[in-house]
């Protein structure tokens, strides 16, 4: 039996939709956010239209980035990585243990409020995560 | 004693990451994760970010970047290309049309290839044997009328057949420079 890939299973985009839209309706800051797969594929995303289909591709290149220069430095596991600009900020986390992350980008450097309604949605979303 | 960088580039599974890992003689960095277009390639893991490796080519010191063969990925390739110095593009055999992507890659890196130098290694002969040769010689030759593109038959899980066709790439960006420092 063949899995199917986490961004063509209807079950795991619905469930990443809801995370995503939770997370909305709690993070004022949030300009946009994707469920992507580890490979970059995106499972969902909010705005749904206008969310640059790259965010996705890019999220995973930095998380698999971060990830080997954590292993390199041997500093134990990647929480989450956040990356600040002079107009707005990028953080990317992992889902549980799942191979799907969940990136957003703010409109300035998220506080902690910001970060954990991001970690909230995240840990929904591992929460919903159909067993299989 | 001299430092190249060199860029493989080449289609999803054509063998970049594998080629790395066959010269490198530190551990290469590298940036797996699950794949899971198997219908774009059936293996278990693609790259996302890049690959990394070096190796010792008394006296030249060699440094080894892989990008992501997929094109969703195609902003790593132009951070890349910027420090590389010479170019392996590699393709499987087995791939539909193997010489349209030599054609794509080639076109997307043609920049380098001039620069630097460019060699092209076609992958996973042992898999597809076909008269694949003569075209992607042809795709190359039009893309980079101007210059010379040798085309290898190549395994990227054997090291020597690797340490060959990286030894002709530098060898090609060595005649070059002679060739400038000559004429200038
Ligand atoms: N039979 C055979 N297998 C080969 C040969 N060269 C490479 N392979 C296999 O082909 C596959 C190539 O996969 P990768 O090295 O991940 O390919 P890649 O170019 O890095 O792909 P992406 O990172 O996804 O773009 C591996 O399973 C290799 O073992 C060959 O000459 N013959
Ligand atoms: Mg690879």
């Amino acid at each position: 039996m063949t899995t199917l890939a986490p961004h063509r299973d209807p079950a795991i985009v619905s469930a990443a939709s809801a995370a995503l839209a939770g997370f909305a309706a709690e993070c004022r800051l949030v300009r946009a956010a994707s469920a992507l797969t580890d490979d970059g594929f995106t499972i969902a995303r909010i705005p749904q239209v206008g969310t640059d289909e790259r965010l996705a591709s890019m999220a995973s290149t930095l998380q698999a980035l971060t990830d080997a220069v954590v292993r390199e430095l041997r500093i134990g596991r990647t929480d989450h990585l956040q990356v600040v600009a002079s107009e707005g900020a990028v953080v990317v986390r992992r889902v549980g243990t799942q191979r799907c992350a969940i990136v957003a980008v703010f409109d300035e450097p998220p506080g902690p409020d910001d970060l954990t309604d991001l970690e909230t949605a995240a840990a929904r979303l591992a929460e919903a995560w159909p067993a299989g | 004693m001299a430092e190249y960088v060199i860029l493989f580039a080449g289609p999803m599974g054509a063998g970049k990451t594998t080629a790395i890992r066959s010269l490198s003689e530190i551990e290469v960095v590298s940036t797996e994760v699950a794949n899971t277009d198997r219908e774009a390639f059936d293996k278990p893991t693609t790259t996302v970010g890049m690959d990394y490796g070096e190796i010792d080519l008394d006296p030249d010191k060699v440094r080894l970047y892989g990008v992501p063969g997929q094109a969703r990925f195609d902003f790593m390739w132009e951070i890349l290309r910027e420090r590389a110095m010479g170019l392996i593009v590699l393709v499987n055999a087995d791939a539909p049309e193997p010489e349209r992507h030599v054609y794509e890659h080639l076109t997307a890196f043609a920049e380098l290839a001039r620069r630097g130098g460019v060699v092209v290694g076609v992958t996973r002969y042992d898999l597809q044997r076909t008269d694949i040769g003569d075209r992607i010689v042809a795709t190359a030759r039009a893309v980079l009328p101007d210059r010379v593109t040798p085309v290898f038959a190549v395994d990227a899980r054997d090291q020597e057949q690797m340490r060959t066709l990286l030894l002709s790439l530098i060898a090609d960006i060595e005649t070059r420079q002679a060739v400038a420092e000559a004429a200038s």
